[in-house]
């Protein structure tokens, strides 16, 4: 084994002797690119929606859910798509996620959620997860699309308006701790508190 | 002749329908009365109860669309429940809203009244101050 390892390691150290310099980088560089291009493509398959949707885990419950909402359906057409909320848009925290995810896959194949039932007994702890994500980045991936500083607050309700003045003045809060099941329907929320804590009477 | 015996049966079965109609003190009551055609400015303003139905159940002064309200949560009890916060000044749970169709006082919401919107109807003309008809 260690003879074979070294061999190797004397090859790899040594000089192409048939092939040309040019050859050696320029095919390099091809699969550099067919490489990390395909890497890429793969990975941004796992973004889209058709291929959440490929599991009736995701399409019967949370795919269903969300086509009641506004985020699916609306007077002005724009929707957002499963990766927008659920999926960093920044390359290093996606990869961090796709490697997640791939406790979801281990889930899929051992039926962790495979009927109704045992989805709505996990509910509450998948919601948790995400909330506490969301929490965690400053809900990062609601402000990808709804940013304070384009929103004008006039065009609001106004208790609406009221709220987010309050958000903008303390710089506590964020859009997570008020604006739960929005896309999805909500847990048991007996436990759960609606409102940021302390920030209301 | 045949004709006519068939015309005066006719008649007659049609004389005993309106008869027993006219006798039907329900026979209204699936038709809605006549809209009331209010002034302009009433028609526009506020009008905190259904125009028809002065003792009716509040109308609701804002959107409910995506307001989950089932067995694992209800959403108009996150402001009009006991536990939320006086700052957002909804129209607090009255006590009536705790007892059930016998009488009987419940801990929270009686089961029988958790369907709010079977009663509640958004009306987006009222509330206007708080809420801009949104």
């Amino acid at each position: 084994m260690r003879e074979l390892l070294n061999h190797y390691w004397k090859l790899l150290r040594q000089p192409p002797v048939h092939l040309s310099l040019g050859l050696l980088s320029l095919g390099g560089f091809i699969m550099g690119i067919i490489f990390w291009g395909g890497f890429n493509t793969a990975m941004e398959y796992t973004n889209t929606e058709q291929f959440c949707i490929s599991c009736h885990e995701m399409e019967d419950n949370v795919m269903a859910e969300l086509q009641h909402t506004v985020h699916y359906n609306n007077r002005s057409g724009v929707r957002a798509t499963c990766s927008d909320c659920h999926v960093p848009h920044e390359w290093t925290n996606k990869i961090g996620r796709k490697m997640e995810a791939s406790k979801e896959v281990w889930g899929h194949l051992f039926g962790t959620i495979d009927t109704r039932e045992k989805f709505e007994d996990k509910r509450l702890e998948m919601a948790q997860r995400e909330w506490r994500r969301l929490k965690a980045n400053d809900s990062l991936e609601c402000r990808n699309c709804h940013a304070f500083e384009y929103m004008d607050l006039s065009e609001q309700a106004p208790m609406a308006q009221e709220m987010h003045h309050k958000a903008l003045d303390t710089g506590e809060g964020t859009c997570i701790d008020c604006h739960k099941g929005i896309a999805h329907e909500l847990p048991d929320m007996e436990d759960v508190p609606r409102w940021p804590e302390g920030w209301l009477e | 002749m045949r004709h006519l015996s068939l015309f005066s049966l006719l008649a007659a079965l049609l004389w005993i329908v309106t008869a027993v109609q006219a006798d039907d003190p329900a026979r209204d009551l699936d038709r809605p009365g006549p809209t009331p055609e209010l002034p302009p400015q009433q028609d526009r303003g506020k009008s905190q109860l259904p125009a028809n139905n002065p003792e009716g159940p509040l109308v609701i002064p804002h959107r409910t669309r995506g307001h989950q309200v089932d067995l694992r949560h209800n959403r108009c009890m996150d402001c009009h429940g006991d536990q939320a916060p006086e700052e957002i000044r909804a129209t607090p749970l009255p006590s009536s809203h705790l007892r059930d169709r016998d009488g009987k006082k419940h801990e929270g919401m009686s089961g029988g009244r958790q369907d709010c919107r079977t009663c509640h109807v958004p009306d987006h003309r009222t509330g206007q101050e708080a809420w801009g008809g949104h």
